[in-house]
Parts: C-alpha cells; sequence; structure tokens
C-alpha cells in the first residue's frame, strides 16, 4: 500500500461512506480497525507471549545458523505478511518490548521486511510466533534469498561514483567560466590546474566502472558502448593534460566531466528499473518458507522445502504445497494441480505416479519421494526460463546493437581518414576534427535507448499481469491478421457455475440438503453451489464425509445422502452432480463454466481492428457454436472437435497468426502460432511453448498487450531515426569543422538525455 | 584577484563537504528505505513509558 495516500486520502475517504479505522483513518472495509496493529494500539497491549507450539520446530540449532546475516548490520530478516498501514510499523517495531533477546527491529514497510539484531538468547520460534499473535504470518529469509544484497552494494558504489563526478563536473564548469572570458596569464594556469586537480577523482574513481565492462568487452573481442565512452575519457583527459602542460590549446575537462556524469546518471536510472522488475518478480513467484516433515531412520523431523535432498521420503499434510517433483508412494491421494494445468477438479495420483511441485495436496498425511529438488523442479525451471528469456534480446534491441557496432567502427574510421586527409595542411585542426566527430557520434542514444524502452514495456506489462517471455512478441504482436481462441479456459472462466437442474425447481430442503452436505468441502463444486444458493443455511449433518474424488455422503433426519459426481467430467466442460436419499437419485445438477464477460467485448475489439478471430476447440462443434453465437462470431470461424495435431494444422495455413489457451491439447498450437499465449491456469508444457503469459484471467489483457507493443514500437522507431539523424548530421558538421569537440562533448550528453526522456515519456 | 586565494578554498570546502556527507548518508543506508520512516513520523510515543 502507498504510504502518502493514507494521508493524502484522508478528506475523501471520509466524505465517500467508507468505513474508515477507528484508530488510523485508512479505509477498512467492515470491520472498525483495518489491521491487527490498529486493534492492538487502540486497545493497549496484550501478552503475546503466550502461543501454541506451532512453531517450535525453528529452534532446532542448524535453523538458528542458517537463517543468520553475518557480515551485515542486522542479525535476521524476516519477510512479514500482512503488514499494511503505520500502525502495523510501530506495533512490530515494538517487539523488543516483548522480546528481551531482541535488541532492535526496524520494518522496511515497502519490501514487507523486518530486520532483527538480537542477543545469544533469542529464538526464532519465539520471535514468529509472537509476530503471529500480533496478526503477522512471517517467515525467516535466508542470506542466500539475498541476491539482491549485492545490487544494493552495487547500487551505492555507482550511487557514489555519480555524486563524486557530479562534484567534480560542477566545480570544473564553475573554474572554467573564467578561462572562457577571456582570463590570460597565470590566473588562466591556476584555474586550469584547479581542473585538472579536480578531473582526478573522475578518471580514477567514477570512471572505473567504464573501464573494467570496455576492457572485458575487448576480452571477449566485442567492442562494447564502454569502449568508446573510455575512449573519450582517456583522449579528453590525456589531451586536455597535454595542452596545460604545454601551455597551449584546449582544455576538455569540463565536458568530458559532464559528459560521464550524465552517462552515469542513465546508466543508474536504468539498472534500478530492471531490478525493480527482478525483484518484484522473484517475491510474487517465490512459494518457499514452508516447512515439511522427512521420515528417516530417527523418525520425523521438520526441516524446509529447501532441505531435501534427491530420495528422501517426507510427509506431506492437507493444504501444502509441493516444493519438489516427487513419486507418490502412499496408496492413492488427491491433489489440486489447478497451478499447472487450469482444472478445476482435483485429481488422483496413484501409487508410483509423479506429482509435480506447484501441486496443492489435498489429502492428508501423504507419503512422497523426492525425485527433483526445488531447484530442479519443473516448475523453478520454468520460472528461471521466463525470468532469463525477459532479457533475451529481441530482434530490434539486437538490430540497434549492431547498428551501434557498426557505428563505433564507421565512425572510428571516418575520424582517422579525416584526420590523415587534413594533416597535411593543419594538424591541430585535423586533430579537432576528428575528435569531435568521436565524441559527437557516441552511440549512447542506441544503445541505452533500446534496452531502456524494452525493459520498460516489459515492466510495464508485468504491472498488468502480462509476462513477456520472449521480448520478440511485442514485434510480432503488432503484424498479426488471425486471432485463435481456445474455449474452455480461455473464452470461458475456470469457475463453475450452476446451469440447469432436475426437478427443473428445486425445493428448499434439496437445496438445503446440498448445501449442509458440502459445507465443509473445499472442491470447486462446493463453491459453484454456494454461490448458486446464497440464501440457503447449512444443518447440521451427522457423519458427514467426503469420498475423495467421488463427492461427498452423510446422515440428515435419518436419511443417508450422497452426493457425488460422474467421473467423465474430466474431459467434457460439463459437470453434473447427483443426489441420492437412501440409494434413489433424487436431484441432478449441471455444473458449466460459462463464456466471460470481456471475452465478447475482446473479441468484437479485434475484430475491429482488422482481425479475424477464431474458436478451435476440442469440445463438441455444437458447443462451440453457442459460444460463437454469443460472441458474435461467423460460424465458419468457429472449429470444434479439433485435436492438437488439427489445431496445428490450422493455425499454420494462415500467416500472423496468434493461438492463446490453456489446456494441453494447445501446446502444439501455441508453438506453431507465431505468438503463443497461454492464460492463467496453463499447464506447464504450455508454458513453455508460449511466448506470453497471462496472469491474471481476462482476454483484456490481450489489448493491453496490444497497446504497450504499439507504444513500445513507436518510442524505439523514434529513437533510432532521432539518433541515426543526429548522428549524420552532426558527424557532417563535424567534419566539415562547424562544430569543435567542446561543442560535440555538450551536444553529445544532451542528445543522450533527450533519447532518455523520449524513452520515458513513451512508455510512461 | 587576492581575494580568490581565500574563496575558491571555500568554495571547494563547502562543495566537498556536501559531497561528504552525501557520501556518508549513502553509507549508512539512509537511500535504502524510503518508504517507512514517513510512516513512523506518524506515530506518537505515548505508549513508550506504559510498556517499559
Amino acid at each position: 500500500m502507498d504510504g502518502n495516500s493514507i494521508v493524502t486520502d484522508w478528506n475523501t475517504m471520509e466524505a465517500i461512506a467508507f468505513k474508515t479505522c477507528a484508530y488510523c483513518g485508512s479505509p477498512s472495509g467492515k470491520d472498525q480497525y483495518c489491521c491487527e496493529g490498529c486493534r492492538t494500539l487502540s486497545q493497549g497491549f496484550r501478552d503475546f507471549s503466550k502461543g501454541s507450539s506451532e512453531f517450535l520446530f525453528l529452534d532446532q540449532a542448524n535453523f538458528k545458523s542458517m537463517y543468520r546475516f553475518i557480515g551485515s548490520d542486522c542479525d535476521y530478516q524476516l519477510y512479514v505478511e500482512g503488514m499494511h498501514c503505520s500502525s502495523c510499523i510501530h506495533l512490530i517495531e515494538k517487539l523488543p518490548h516483548y522480546d528481551k533477546s531482541i535488541t532492535a527491529a526496524r520494518v522496511d514497510f515497502g519490501q514487507s521486511k523486518l530486520f532483527l539484531k538480537v542477543n545469544e538468547n533469542f529464538s526464532l520460534s519465539r520471535a514468529v510466533q509472537l509476530l503471529s499473535a500480533m496478526g503477522y504470518k512471517s517467515y525467516f529469509l535466508k542470506p542466500s534469498d539475498e541476491n539482491d544484497l549485492n545490487l544494493q552494494k552495487e547500487n551505492k558504489a555507482l550511487l557514489k561514483k555519480i555524486a563524486v563526478a557530479g562534484a567534480c563536473a560542477g566545480n570544473i564548469m564553475l573554474f572554467v567560466i573564467p578561462v572562457y572570458s577571456g582570463l590570460d596569464g597565470n590566473w588562466r594556469t591556476i584555474f586550469n590546474g584547479l581542473s585538472f586537480l579536480l578531473f582526478l577523482p573522475i578518471v580514477f574513481y567514477s570512471g572505473t566502472t567504464f573501464y573494467k565492462s570496455a576492457w572485458a568487452g575487448l576480452k571477449h573481442r566485442i567492442i562494447n558502448i564502454d569502449f568508446p565512452i573510455t575512449l573519450a575519457l582517456l583522449s579528453g583527459f590525456i589531451l586536455s593534460t597535454v595542452n596545460l602542460v604545454r601551455g597551449s590549446g584546449h582544455i576538455y575537462y569540463d565536458s568530458t566531466a559532464s559528459f560521464i556524469f550524465l552517462i552515469l546518471c542513465s546508466r543508474y536510472v536504468l539498472r534500478r528499473i530492471q531490478q525493480k522488475y527482478i525483484l518484484s518478480q522473484n517475491l510474487s513467484l517465490s512459494q518457499r518458507h514452508q516447512n515439511f516433515s522427512r521420515l528417516s531412520p530417527a523418525g520425523e523431523e521438520v526441516v524446509s522445502g529447501d532441505d531435501f535432498c534427491e530420495g528422501d521420503i517426507i510427509k506431506v499434510y492437507a493444504n501444502q504445497v509441493l516444493p519438489i517433483d516427487g513419486l507418490v508412494e502412499s496408496e492413492s491421494i488427491y491433489a489440486d494441480v489447478s497451478v499447472l494445468n487450469g482444472e478445476p477438479v482435483p485429481r488422483k495420483f496413484e501409487k508410483g505416479m509423479e506429482i509435480l511441485a506447484g501441486s496443492k495436496i489435498i489429502s492428508d498425511a501423504v507419503l512422497l519421494r523426492v525425485k527433483e529438488i526445488r531447484r530442479h523442479s519443473h516448475l523453478s525451471k520454468l520460472i528461471d526460463q521466463l525470468q532469463s528469456g525477459v532479457w533475451k534480446k529481441s530482434k530490434f534491441v539486437s538490430l540497434t546493437d549492431r547498428c551501434a557496432q557498426v557505428l563505433i567502427l564507421s565512425v572510428f574510421s571516418i575520424a582517422i581518414l579525416t584526420f590523415l586527409a587534413l594533416y597535411d595542411s593543419d594538424p591541430q585542426e585535423a586533430f579537432n576534427r576528428s575528435l569531435a566527430l568521436i565524441v559527437l557520434a557516441c552511440p549512447c542514444a542506441l544503445a541505452l535507448g533500446s534496452p531502456l524502452a524494452v525493459a520498460l514495456a516489459v515492466k510495464k506489462s508485468y504491472e498488468k499481469g502480462i509476462l513477456i517471455k520472449n521480448t520478440d512478441a511485442f514485434e510480432k504482436v503488432l503484424k498479426l491478421k488471425n486471432i485463435f481462441f481456445d474455449k474452455t479456459g480461455t473464452l470461458t472462466g475456470t469457475q463453475l457455475v450452476l446451469t440447469s437442474s432436475v426437478p427443473e425447481s428445486l425445493s428448499e430442503k434439496i437445496k438445503q440438503i446440498f448445501v449442509s452436505l458440502e459445507q465443509k468441502s473445499y472442491h470447486p463444486i462446493a463453491f459453484a453451489i454456494r454461490e448458486a444458493f446464497p440464501s440457503t443455511k447449512s444443518i447440521p449433518v451427522s457423519d458427514l464425509r467426503e469420498i475423495m474424488g467421488k463427492g461427498v455422503c452423510g446422515f440428515i433426519d435419518n436419511h443417508f445422502y450422497e452426493c457425488s459426481s460422474d467421473n467423465s467430467y474430466f474431459d467434457s466442460s460439463v459437470i453434473s452432480l447427483s443426489l441420492k436419499e437412501d440409494g434413489h437419485t433424487i436431484s441432478t445438477l449441471q455444473f458449466e463454466n460459462p463464456i466471460r464477460p470481456e471475452s465478447r467485448e475482446t473479441i468484437a475489439n479485434l475484430q475491429k481492428r482488422g482481425m479475424n478471430c477464431f474458436i478451435v476447440s476440442g469440445d463438441l462443434q455444437t458447443r462451440v457454436n453457442d459460444v460463437a453465437l454469443v460472441s458474435r462470431l461467423p460460424l465458419g470461424f468457429a472449429h470444434g472437435g479439433m485435436s492438437s495435431i488439427q489445431k496445428q494444422d490450422l493455425i499454420r495455413k494462415y500467416k500472423n497468426t496468434c493461438m492463446i489457451g490453456d489446456g494441453t491439447n494447445d501446446a502444439l498450437a501455441l508453438q506453431a502460432a507465431d505468438v503463443g499465449i497461454a492464460v492463467a491456469g496453463s499447464t506447464l508444457i504450455n508454458l513453455q511453448a508460449a511466448d506470453v503469459f497471462f496472469t491474471r484471467s481476462s482476454l483484456s489483457s490481450l489489448l493491453e498487450l496490444f497497446e504497450l507493443a504499439q507504444k513500445a514500437k513507436k518510442v524505439l522507431v523514434r529513437n533510432l531515426i532521432f539518433s541515426l539523424a543526429y548522428n549524420f548530421v552532426g558527424g557532417a558538421l563535424a567534419i566539415a569543422g562547424l562544430i569543435n569537440p567542446m561543442l560535440a562533448a555538450i551536444l553529445m550528453p544532451i542528445s543522450s538525455l533527450i533519447i532518455l526522456a523520449s524513452t520515458l515519456w513513451g512508455l510512461k | 584577484m587576492n581575494i580568490l586565494v581565500l574563496m575558491i578554498p571555500m568554495a571547494l570546502l563547502l562543495g566537498f563537504g556536501f559531497l561528504g556527507a552525501f557520501l556518508w548518508s549513502t553509507d549508512s543506508g539512509q537511500f535504502e528505505d524510503t518508504v517507512t520512516p514517513a510512516h513512523r513520523i506518524l506515530e506518537n510515543d505515548e505508549q513508550e513509558g506504559v510498556e517499559s
């Protein structure tokens, strides 16, 4: 939550009939207080020290050293869930009052982190339990989780380099004013000497970033962007120093210094944007911090999900999310694999079957043998792929990179030719002109602008719930002509809705039996029933049992009721549920995934843009036709009863295609299409085949993707045109001797700034 | 012009004093968390005495 909004929205919040927190004034929904922190602070402190033994496993000796941060200004770091307003900060920072072994507690609200300083009596379990009593879920972070610690160090170093460069460049510019305004004699030497002294920190401290990277590039035989920067910096320094010693000629300290300062600044901005993206993604995708039991000869021990080894036998309890790929050891179990395949109905796994990380176990106390540890599990491989794909250079960026390379090389050759051609007539002028050319034509605009534009576009789309695996998608999206939709899970939702029933109108009693039988169930059908009969209250059921994967049964008023579904529903989009009273069917309900409301708008919008929309589905043609009618598609564009291969073949017949789907049977089609888009709840294999992944289950993401792609393209083209025009015009003027090196060094950072501004503004 | 002998060192001293202050504050981590302090200031400390 944004900190400012609490204060600035104060007046508006009160004006609207929202209920606000009685303590801090932020909106609180239905409750009197917005969070536990406010409740505690307004009702006075209470004793938090009593609590369950739930967290005692954290007191094992190896945990204490494992989570300890060494060489940092805090001893332990926790990720705290549920921090909401300033009261939470206040309350959590009071931890030292409750636990004397904690000497200091500091909250980082932005990152939801808590930093603790402790003495030797510290107990991990007590801290977590205290926080839990206060109403916050918390997890200890391992030092290895913290690769951002290094990033932070590098950021600090860069920031300091910028500060030094800025201070020196500013002072040099002051000292150069008298020289430019015609000062001569001793004072001129003194001012120039001062500039020289102030330039030393830039050469030996701020510039080191460029030398290292240029050298690393040269070692791999690549001339990177830092090479000409290094060259400009060093040649500016050497030339000016030589001129200073000789006592004649131009001094370039001021221009070179400001140029380095500006380049460092733009680097920093780029870095921060990239990091923000990486870090936020890490947090959202990780589901570590769970604890599991491992069976060993010595008995059951509790370990964190990261500590499993291949071959371990582990025990997983109901509602835990698997951290590893495993083989089922229990006879038969049920698991919710909707994270992986989007199927709303739990799946049954028999002994020996493989079950993938990310599945939620429904049966209790399940035994599993670890097949692949977390780092090697399918899920984490996929996440790695998603993350690394973002930084793969798109074709356009590689094009601008190549442009930049060619530009650097050709500028060098032209500069040398100019120097040789003019050397006979006037050596000084020859040198000035070629230097002006080199300084002016630094391709920063090109090499900085394009990656920044793409990084910003990726970040923007991430905020909108669109994960871009392959950045080429931005370019391909703009050429799309034919869009293919899968039906189930894409055009229709995954939420089940009651569509029909036998008998047509249900008596209140039957409704009540349904609701009562399903009252404790987390099955999607149970939610659909509660949704369908909102006003029906449940009554107690004796001997209520869940028949795993079938349904539920129990006694009401001495009648035995059984509520079960056909097992054939796995392949069909219709699920039927029958209610049996003492063995006789008395009612049947039918559930369906209805079409999403925004699907129709999206299709209409796409058609307005001149695109052809198709439905390709494995479902019955009649059902597909129904959906086509609702979404106002010509029936010729609705293809039902398609197998994966048929879908693939159909897509191959068209050009500039996009496939949007979620089921495993869409994977081939996703790969065949120019742009494959997997929607929320897709199967694993789909995520691998797709270029883009929508994390929100809404098709309007597609329109947002189009808009972003258009914007990004506009910015990239604008940058390219500007920097090429600038380089050609400026280069020609420099060769003609109309721009001296001084002016060139002023123009160069200005051009970089214009590119940066144009990129940031274009994608804001 | 002799006044410059005094003014230049003073200007430099002032400038680099602030640079030093900035480097120190960066090192001590004052720019790492820019969100929380704004919240911390909203709390009054009256409860402090009750508890400790």
